[in-house]
């Protein structure tokens, strides 16, 4: 692995931008600008649909925001070009993100068919309402003035501009914690929380973004042409940009290509119905944009990129091989501090009850491994503890602090860290992104993954490794959080491991807790249990049965007869 | 109060269609588990084929029967389209390719029937007097045949052996097909039913309302918001939803202004879908910890 920088691709979209300078043919001008501002609008898009999952038809709707909003403060408030533009573009976002909040809570493709009603909603208010002057819309922005450039290539140059500034601010995202929450959260809203993301908060974000680049999109669109009307902001046009993101698949770069490849096929069909009555060209217009979504889809629907995505793994600065294992800092607490203290604790699914009554203390410092019997409630137990379930009955105090309504993601910023029984990676994000997640010091991934034996795999994608090693990569991200957890929960960690990699859990549990973190774990291997924890709680049918320490409590006639089962008692 | 009553026949009338759209989105969710939204195109190209052949004199039974036949057309070429011989896949890429459908079948109509919107011919309307409120007499046929051919439909499915093999494959597909019940055959049956049902609203709708090449959208997200208030598995509840929405929107359009009818549908669509989750939330909320101490001690 090199230390090569990614190189700055999204450079190439000056490209457009240096030729429209050149060019002075007004025709193939709004072309390109066309081409640049849907590509904005496209990777704005991009952002909610590939990167959080979220599949928008509302995008021209934000478009007509920004439009409308800076069109409307020129017209009656006389407010100069700029500022206007940029009350539009905060206008989209504010919009985005107010909708957001309540699409949000709807689930794929329920999220699209709110986002499409939206649209249609949208489209109606702007052709009936007076002030958004009906059918025939708005003056729009007066032209740009840019000193050297005509009144067609400055718009044009402007949104080249645009969309390459709009593409490193995005790439520049990914990389951020941002990014790689919203990635994380593609795979897994638990595992997103438990590292202290809030998911509601990182989904309307980056539907603020979106709408946010839809906004500029709108606002470049009313000054290219001067006008702005209801028909620019159609179904069929956010219909339009999904296909150009679809076609683009994983990159962004390839989303401006799916731009220009479908602004393209549009113009040509236009263009070849120059004389053609108006219903003529506005039905084969529909009809073309049908069809480039049916090619697409049933034929590349994971998107053009999707073959070369894996060969094309950036580069970064390779980790220090060197790099001594991670020891978590100790904490200021005198060992054997109440930590984390669950009362009666109870947790039914429909009428069963699968904890029942259940109540532990673990202290700083301390090791409490919960034991039981297929079915016996402690993965529940363990989930209530996270508050990855709602608390039903209760009570649950994090270092004398009740946190009975707390959600996981703020527990999780309060020091409650977990790892999870059907393992919690992300499969498509790097180790070291994995390990990152966790808090926001780069310094800190390389001895975590040391101290798990990783380093030589920092740069593998998590799917390439093998169950154990991926257990592995949940354990250093625990390690290289920014401060040590006050808490760990660890859901049957040891299932699946080598002996090998059984004395490296072990060695990373018994130095959190020298460090004075309170562990939980639930173990079904009673052997790896008995050298490791402090104190054990045998749980069965959800209801405590016996605690104590392991050497006397493993002996105990009741825990014998919950994992073996009882003498068959004479009748 | 007149004006009230014929805001609620009105929106019963369009409130049927409403409902037969939902219907058949219910149909085919069910069989093939693909949201068509093209399902309000089909009845739009119902409703303009209807109305065109009403404008040539072509006869009531030829204009149902043609009317059908455009939807029943338009729907196979959806299913064609939309779901692929794989069967089941992801649900968002079927979804869109019935968007992509519905794109198509808006440009056809517009190619075929231009941007003009088509009304019934001129003619006097049978009115018929409710005490002392007159009612035009269509609209009390349109909701007659709209509950007709929803309890029509019910049966089909319910009592009828056919049926039972829809209902089978929309239970378990796998199953059904080890009871040797062709899935695919269902799957086309099922938009060959939501077909109908269209074609039939689409009539309908082209007897009180107007046809015009882009009504399918707008339809399309009322009979979905319908269609959801029935969990997308329940025709009764569906329809329930559609004659809600309709009289709803007859109101609105009644005492407001005809083109908040889009916003309320949505409005109506976000508070069906998230007022269940909401209405857990509160019931799963426990008394705080001090109100529950505060509670123990009185």
């Amino acid at each position: 692995m090199t230390a090569r920088r990614a190189a700055p691709w999204w450079l190439l979209t000056l490209i457009p931008a240096i030729a429209a300078c050149v060019v002075r043919a007004p025709y193939p001008l709004v072309v390109l600008g066309t081409i640049g501002i849907d590509a904005i609008a496209a990777v704005g898009l991009a952002i909610t649909l590939r990167k959080a999952g979220q599949p928008s038809l509302a995008q021209t709707t934000f478009m007509a925001v920004g439009a409308y909003t800076a069109s409307l403060l020129e017209l009656n408030a006389h407010w100069p070009l700029l500022p206007a533009g940029i009350a539009g573009v905060a206008a989209a976002a504010l919009a985005a993100w107010l909708f957001g909040a309540i699409l949000l809570n709807l689930e794929g493709l329920y999220f699209a068919l709110g986002t499409l009603a939206l649209n249609a909603a949208a489209v109606a208010v702007f052709r009936n309402a007076g002030v958004f002057g009906n059918d025939e819309g708005l003056q729009g922005l007066a032209a740009f003035h840019i000193p050297g450039l005509s009144s067609d290539q400055a718009p044009t140059v402007v949104a080249w501009v645009l969309v390459a500034a709009g593409l490193y601010l995005a790439t520049r995202l990914d990389r951020a914690r941002f990014g790689r929450g919203l990635r994380m959260l593609r795979e897994s809203a638990k595992v997103t929380q438990s590292v202290g993301f809030d998911p509601a908060s990182l989904k309307r974000s980056a539907f603020a973004l979106s709408g946010a680049y839809a906004g500029v999109a709108g606002v470049l669109l009313t000054a290219q042409l001067s006008v702005v009307n209801p028909s620019l902001f159609s179904l069929g046009n956010s219909i339009a940009l999904v296909a150009m993101v679809i076609t683009g698949g994983e990159s962004l770069l390839a989303t401006v290509g799916g731009a220009v490849v479908i602004v393209l096929v549009h113009e040509l069909s236009r263009s070849s119905l120059q004389y053609a009555p108006v219903t003529l060209v506005g039905g084969i217009d529909l009809i073309v944009n049908g069809l480039v979504l049916v090619v697409i889809l049933r034929f590349w629907p994971q998107g053009l990129t999707s073959f070369a995505r894996r060969r094309s793994r950036r580069a970064e600065a390779p980790v220090e091989q060197r790099a001594v294992a991670a020891k978590p800092a100790a904490l200021p607490v005198a060992q054997g501090t109440p930590m984390l203290v669950a009362r009666d604790i109870g947790h039914r699914f429909g009428g069963v009850y699968a904890v029942d009554g259940a109540s532990l203390g673990v202290g700083a410092g301390e090791i409490l491994a919960v034991i039981g019997p297929n079915g016996a409630g402690k993965t529940t137990l363990l989930t209530i503890l996270g508050g990855y379930h709602p608390l039903q009955r209760g009570e649950v105090d994090l270092a004398g602090e009740p946190v009975d309504d707390v959600a996981p993601f703020r527990r999780a910023r309060r020091g409650v860290a977990a790892t999870f029984q059907h393992m919690e990676v992300v499969e498509q994000m790097s180790v070291r992104e994995n390990v990152l997640a966790a808090g926001t010091r780069e310094e800190a991934v390389a001895p975590a993954l040391g101290a798990v034996g990783l380093l030589d795999a920092a740069d593998a994608y998590v799917s390439e490794l093998s169950f154990g090693q991926q257990r592995m990569v949940e354990l250093a991200r625990v390690l290289a959080r920014d401060e040590t957890p006050r808490v760990l929960l660890m859901d049957e960690p040891a299932s699946g491991l080598s002996q090998p990699e059984r004395a490296v859990l072990a060695d990373v549990v018994r130095a959190f807790a020298a460090a004075g973190t309170a562990v939980v774990l639930v173990e079904h291997d009673v052997a790896f249990v008995a050298r490791l924890a402090d104190r054990i709680l045998v749980l069965d049918h959800g209801v405590p049965i016996a605690e104590g320490v392991p050497q006397t409590l493993l002996r105990e006639q009741v825990v014998i007869d919950a994992y073996l089962g009882s003498a068959a008692v004479p009748a | 109060m007149e004006a009230f009553v014929q805001y609620l026949i009105n929106g019963l009338a369009v409130g049927g269609v409403f409902a037969l759209i939902a219907i058949g989105y219910v149909v085919v969710f069910r069989v093939v588990r693909i949201v068509n939204i093209a399902q309000g195109d089909l009845l739009a190209a119902a409703t303009l084929v209807f109305l065109w052949l009403m404008n040539a004199h072509a006869g009531l039974p030829a204009a149902i029967a043609g009317a059908v036949a455009a939807a029943l057309a338009a729907a196979l070429f959806v299913e064609r389209i939309a779901v692929t011989t794989g069967g089941w896949f992801d649900d968002l890429r079927a979804f869109l390719l019935t968007l992509a459908a519905s794109q198509l079948i808006q440009g056809a109509l517009l190619l075929l029937f231009g941007t003009q919107y088509l009304t019934m011919p001129a003619s006097a309307p049978p009115i018929i007097a409710i005490g002392d409120v007159h009612v035009n007499g269509v609209y009390l046929l349109v909701i007659a045949i709209v509950v007709l051919a929803l309890v029509g439909l019910v049966l089909f499915l319910e009592r009828t052996p056919l049926g039972w093999a829809m209902l089978a494959t929309a239970d378990d597909p796998l199953a059904a097909r080890l009871c040797a019940v062709p899935i695919r055959t269902m799957g086309v049956l099922a938009f060959a039913i939501a077909a109908v049902v269209a074609g039939i609203g689409g009539a309908a709708y082209g007897a009180v309302a107007i046809g015009s090449w882009n009504a399918g959208t707008t339809l399309s997200t009322a009979g979905f918001a319908a269609a959801v208030l029935g969990g997308m598995k329940n025709p009764t509840r569906a329809a329930i939803g559609g004659f809600v929405l309709g009289i709803l929107q007859a109101l609105v359009s009644g005492y407001a202004a005809s083109y908040l009818q889009d916003p309320l549908t949505f409005v109506f669509l976000i508070v069906v879908l998230l007022a269940p989750a909401l209405a857990r939330r509160v019931a799963r909320r426990r008394p705080r910890r001090a109100a529950r101490a505060a509670a123990v001690a009185a």
